[in-house]
């Protein structure tokens, strides 16, 4: 509300120091705008959690593909094996069970990585907060 | 969605009986020019055909979207522009400086996969990445190039990436052949996770609009309740946007993320 008024007076006086004036402007405006984006935030929280429940399902999917797909390539690096070797049964066993643990490493891996940037997203709202 | 609900009446007509739609029938290959090469079926069927077109999608918008380069860019060349800074700050993140030369080959990688994705979604369309040969293809190329990469760069030192620091000299060749393992299974994971969400997000669709042409079909009281599935599958499609988007956005992600590896051992 006051912006207005204030170019209104820039314009009838003697225009002492536009620049520093613009400026002043310029962060009135800013502050207005971030009020109202929080205003916003506060008001609709949902967009954030309904993005939130979609990497949520994300994340689950992640973790149990990191697992299958750790079993394939045992039994397929075992069932190789198996084939060049001829030792039938010995190799898919050993490596199935081989790649069910490189499977849950995996999984172990892509969880502590997700957590950590989970609690970098943590840590940043609070940081911006901080800030205003 | 009554375009989608005409597909699938359409479909009920073709496979006839019960709920009168076999979700499975919109994966089907089917061949339009049959071409062989020494005994080899290179023939160009509708995967090809929707390969090409997400081609030309993604050459439309980065192409002819930009040919006037304006200063103050209009929609066309907003989109192509938010595309590459969405990229460029993805692969700056996940590898660093040294990954920008790297930045062509995963921003054509991340917008094929995306319009592949998107335009499985139109109705009568074909979703190319809901077949797990076209993303293990994928995948593949990724896995060898980024191995390719950290072998060129660090030479035989790159197998120190299988042979974690500080380790009994006794666990060591346990370990080594479960990290192998675990190399092994990227190009698996990275494939798996993109087929399979988006053949599982396509069946789910057909499924519930199978219920709708069902209901339909009973007429009555139960054609009523067809706003049911109906209404269902209005989120369902908004979901499966979605999915298009993130799973394009994961197997970039991972990729920048492969290549992490490589360039930097840990």
């Amino acid at each position: 509300m006051t912006i207005p008024t204030e170019r209104n007076g820039d314009k009838d006086g003697g225009r002492p120091d536009p620049l520093r004036d613009d400026r002043s402007d310029l962060t009135a405006l800013d502050a207005k705008i971030r009020a109202h984006v929080d205003a916003h935030k506060r008001k609709n929280p949902e967009p954030a959690e309904t993005g939130k429940r979609a990497t949520a399902i994300g994340m689950a999917f992640r973790l149990s593909t990191e697992l299958v797909a750790g079993l394939i390539a045992g039994g397929i690096v075992g069932w190789a094996l198996d084939h060049v070797l001829g030792t039938k049964p010995w190799g898919l066993l050993i490596f199935f069970f081989l790649g069910m643990t490189a499977g849950i490493m995996n999984v172990f891996r892509t969880a502590s990585a997700m957590a950590a940037a989970a609690a970098q997203e943590q840590k940043k709202p609070d940081h911006t907060a901080g800030e205003q | 969605m009554s375009t989608t609900a005409d597909v699938e009446l359409g479909n009920g007509a073709h496979d006839g009986g019960g709920l009168g739609v076999d979700p499975m029938h919109q994966f089907e290959v089917q061949t339009y020019f049959p071409i062989n090469i020494g005994g080899l079926d290179a023939s160009f069927t509708n995967a090809s055909l929707w390969m090409v077109l997400a081609a030309i999608t993604v050459s439309f918008f980065t192409v002819f979207a930009i040919g006037r380069r304006e200063m103050v860019p209009g929609r066309l060349q907003s989109i192509a522009e938010l595309s590459y800074e969405f990229v460029a700050n993805m692969v700056r993140e996940n590898a660093g400086s040294a990954g920008q030369p790297y930045f062509p080959f995963i921003f054509t990688l991340f917008m094929f996969v995306l319009a592949s994705n998107m335009l499985g979604m139109l109705p009568y369309s074909f979703t190319t990445t809901s077949h797990i040969i076209v993303t293990f293809a994928l995948a593949a190329f990724v896995f060898i190039g980024v191995t390719l990469v950290g072998l060129a760069k660090h030479g035989l030192h790159f197998f120190s990436l299988f042979a974690p620091k500080g380790l009994p000299v006794a666990l060591l060749p346990l370990i080594i052949v479960i990290e192998v393992i675990s190399y092994l299974s990227r190009p698996i994971s990275l494939s798996v996770r993109l087929f399979a969400n988006m053949l599982a997000g396509h069946t789910m669709l057909k499924v519930f609009s199978g219920f709708v042409v069902g209901f339909i079909g009973a007429g009555g009281l139960f054609a009523g309740l067809a706003i049911i599935p109906m209404g269902a599958m209005v989120a369902f499609t908004g979901l499966e946007i979605l999915v298009a988007f993130l799973q394009a956005y994961v197997f970039a992600i991972l990729t920048c993320i492969y290549l992490n590896d490589a360039l930097h051992l840990h």
